[in-house]
């Protein structure tokens, strides 16, 4: 066991693969990031407590895609916000290439945002409605002054390219595209500074099948070629299936299994049992849902 | 002798929004008491203007332009206001992604129940009341007193769900018309909320029309499918027909879109 999980997960975690296994992995050495022991609590109206996340545990390697799936209210947004640091841990720590960064200093903290970046399921909603394409895509450039004067257009088409958009698109509006064309500038903007880690938090749950299919595809052609490494968040079972390579369960605040994304249809919490159950396949006989 | 009319008979229908070129074009398809269409289809698809002409609500400016739907053997268009207003609720009913958002939030649920019952019905308050408890109950809501006093925002989105199919239940509807019941739902609350829906619409004979994009969800329920791109019909037929017998490039393309726990994995195949 590469990994240190809470009890009850490491209880259910069988085939969870280590690092050297994998097949884009750099291979031995430290964790490009590692969660140990991470909490976060809310207090109540009431004077209670809700344990958002309980001792959450994992790591994950350069070149890794790890998925995190999980229905409403089992922690995975809150996760999310502790390693985008937009919320402080209540206990626990994030280590990013070895390096603790929970407690940094605001500065500190500027320069590792670099250094992981995010897509969110509405890009609509992200981006500045009054902004080109051009300009959504090299602002993160351009906030850490690595932007030089008339470098906008020539930088912007290369990472349009990139994600399989026609270099005409930089000066689109956003209103001018379709959803899945945002979601694709998101991940140009995502990628433009050159990050280790790409979060993507329910990023093609609001698009067509056939959308989201091209944009799956997409991403993990992008993370073979530069060796990028990605964290998935999303309550679509089959689709962290087929684009991570390990799995990581959460129900109410807590990991309850960690599996490799192959034998995930072999996992055995009672609670991954019925994420998986509860996927509707299409097959010649219907099955009855057993819930 | 004459064949008693199909529940629902919809012949050649073609919908426009105001002058612009029709978004649904050549739409035909029946059902059976009892039966399930499933309509299938990408955002732009017209799969949801197709069931609120049904319903006669369609958006600003939507108007049938060619062809007609028939209920019951009765040609709807010919029905004035007044007819829509004894049929809509009663006979026909609907079902939206987000239920939640149909109701008035500073009302509470009960208020907002016993008001639908007694609109189209007239039993008294406490009758109604019994009335939206039994309801409640059939859907697995809490069914007690206290429950009717919540507002909409205190329900979490299954349970709002399973009320608007308690509301569009309440006087067991020959049709119910469904617009994604599901998609905004946590995966293992879905897979409930299609059981409920099935486990009704077999138990009271209700024909179910229900628009979804997600073909896992269609196959599970669905005795007939179509399937629908930008405004035409691509497929249409039985379930098994449509699925594994013949289909257009576009069902296939979609059958192959959709994830799987058994299908092939990209982290493994993509180069």
């Amino acid at each position: 066991m590469s990994t240190q999980l809470n009890k009850e997960a490491v209880a259910y975690t069988e085939n969870y693969g280590t690092h050297t296994s994998m097949a884009a992995a750099d291979g031995v050495g430290t964790p490009i990031l590692e969660v140990k022991g991470l909490c976060k609590n809310f207090s109540l109206p009431n004077g209670g407590t809700l344990q958002a996340c309980k001792e959450v545990c994992w790591s994950l390697w350069r070149g890794e895609s790890l998925g995190i799936v999980g229905e409403s209210g089992s922690g995975k947004s809150t996760l999310m916000k502790m390693i985008m640091q937009m919320t402080a841990p209540s206990g626990g720590e994030i280590y990013l290439n070895g390096v603790e960064i929970s407690k940094a200093s605001a500065k500190e903290k500027r320069e590792q945002r670099r250094k992981i970046q995010m897509v969110f399921q509405d890009s609509s909603q992200a981006f500045d409605p009054r902004m080109s394409v051009e300009d959504i895509i090299c602002e993160p450039l351009y906030n850490f002054g690595l932007l030089k004067k008339g470098e906008t257009t020539a930088i912007a088409t290369k990472y349009l390219e990139m994600v399989g958009l026609n270099g005409t698109f930089a000066k689109r509006y956003p209103h001018e595209m379709s959803g899945g064309q945002r979601q694709r500038v998101a991940i140009a903007r995502a990628l433009v500074l050159e990050p280790d880690i790409v979060v993507f938090d329910e990023a093609t749950s609001a698009l067509d099948v056939s959308v989201q299919d091209s944009i799956a595809k997409l991403l993990v052609k992008l993370q073979k070629e530069k060796n990028l490494t990605y964290l998935f968040v999303a309550h679509d079972i089959a689709l962290i299936r087929s684009i991570c390579h390990r799995v990581v369960v959460m129900y109410n605040g807590e990991v309850v299994e960690a599996i490799s994304a192959k034998h995930l249809t072999e996992a055995k919490h009672p609670y991954t049992r019925k994420l998986l159950a509860a996927v509707f396949e299409v097959t010649e006989h219907r099955k009855p849902v057993v819930l | 002798m004459t064949r008693e009319a199909a529940l629902v008979e919809v012949n050649n229908l073609s919908i426009a929004y105001g002058e612009a070129a029709p978004s649904v074009t050549d739409v035909t398809f029946s059902l059976e008491e009892g039966e399930i269409l499933v309509i299938v289809g990408e955002s732009g698809s017209g799969k949801t203007t197709v069931i609120r002409a049904l319903i006669g609500l369609l958006s600003v400016g939507g108007h049938v332009v060619a062809g007609g739907a028939n209920y019951r053997g009765q040609d709807i268009a010919t029905w004035s206001e007044e007819e829509w207003r004894k049929y809509r609720g009663t006979d026909i009913s609907m079902i939206f992604q987000d239920s939640g958002s149909a109701m008035d939030p500073i009302q509470t649920i009960g208020k907002q129940f016993i008001a639908h019952i007694r609109r189209h019905s007239d039993l008294d308050k406490g009758a109604a009341e019994t009335k939206a408890i039994e309801l409640m109950k059939m859907v697995s809501l809490p069914a007690d007193k206290d429950f009717l006093k919540r507002y909409p925002f205190e329900l979490s989105g299954g349970q709002r769900q399973r009320l608007g199919i308690a509301m569009a239940m309440a006087f067991t509807p020959h049709l119910l018309l469904a617009d994604e019941p599901t998609s905004a739902l946590d995966v293992t609350t879905q897979a409930q909320i299609v059981e409920e829906l099935m486990r009704l619409c077999q138990k009271s004979r209700t024909g179910i029309i229900m628009v979804t994009h997600n073909i896992g969800v269609a196959a599970h329920m669905a005795d007939k499918i179509m399937v629908m791109q930008q405004g035409k019909v691509v497929d249409y037929g039985s379930r098994d027909d449509v699925l594994f017998k013949e289909h257009s490039a576009y069902t296939q393309q979609l059958l192959q879109a959709v994830p799987t726990l058994g299908g092939t994995r990209y982290v493994d195949t993509v180069e």
